[in-house]
């Protein structure tokens, strides 16, 4: 994306995605994070949460991947995320990410878009709220 | 050497990570991002976060933490994109320990650098251990 169309204000297209239990048990055995707050359905009625709870890094993937979408070549080559874990996500619940541009600051050759970011549950929840960066390049250079 | 023992600065040893074109198509598949399987691309590409959590969950296992740590907060920066089967070295290295109300608290900044020895994507943890012993 060049730097034409972006611009403060500009709202990322959000990414909305239910939460199952299947998919936090495919995301512990692909990320290798077997935390039995996540898995173990008796660990964690035990715990703060009193039921089993997503990894934050499996909603802040989804962050990740709409910052992704926006900004296909520079996320991956100069992206920036800060990020909060603000609330525990359940089983079943879907979530919502949202992305605001607040800054766009001119460089040589292009442009670093600076962003508000963050994913909340349907009832308002707010999971994850955070900053991002992407630097963009201008056509032609 | 328990987390109260461990001191800002302290590097844990060097291990290597390396991202399959299958375990990046798992984890895209686990957190439902289509447009991550890069396979037909020319030049496929992992999805930053596979790094990212690979790493954590590394840290996690190398800092023995019990069931129950909580991931309180996440800073990454994605230097370039990071091809699969490419061999990254990861180094970690705690920048922050402490006790808030009862809990212990701390933050781990990791890089993963290639075999140029530069850094293709750094990033920084906070996990939140539970209650201090």
């Amino acid at each position: 994306m060049s730097a034409g169309p972006v611009e403060a204000g500009y709202a990322l297209r959000s990414i909305s995605r239910t939460i199952t239990q299947e998919r936090i048990n495919a995301y512990a055995e692909a990320s290798g994070d077997f935390n039995p707050v996540h898995l173990d359905e008796e660990f964690a009625r035990n715990s703060q949460f009193g039921q089993r709870i997503a990894h934050g890094m499996l909603i802040l993937a989804i962050v990740a991947e709409m910052l992704g979408r926006e900004f296909p070549t520079g996320w991956t080559s100069g992206g920036r995320l800060k990020a909060r874990f603000k609330a525990p996500v359940f089983a079943d619940e879907t979530v919502g990410t949202y992305g605001e541009v607040t800054d766009i600051r001119q460089e040589d050759g292009g442009a670093i878009v600076r962003l508000k970011v963050g994913c909340r549950k349907d009832d308002g929840t707010e999971v994850v709220t955070g900053e991002a960066s992407v630097p963009i390049r201008s056509p032609g250079t | 050497m328990t987390l109260e023992q461990l001191r800002p600065g302290h590097s844990f040893p060097e291990e290597t990570v390396t991202i399959t074109a299958e375990q990046a198509r798992a984890y895209a598949l686990a957190v439902g991002d289509e447009t991550a399987s890069s396979e037909d691309s020319a030049e496929p590409t992992v999805p930053p976060m596979t790094i990212v959590a690979a790493g954590l969950s590394r840290l996690i296992d190398r800092l023995g933490l019990a069931g129950g740590t909580v991931h309180s907060s996440q800073e990454l920066v994605i230097n370039r994109p990071v091809r699969p089967g490419e061999e990254l070295t990861l180094k970690a290295v705690l920048r922050a320990n402490s006790v808030r109300r009862g809990n212990r608290f701390l933050t781990v900044d990791v890089s993963f650098t290639d075999s140029a020895r530069s850094e293709a994507v750094t990033s920084s943890s906070t996990i939140m251990a539970g209650g201090d012993s």
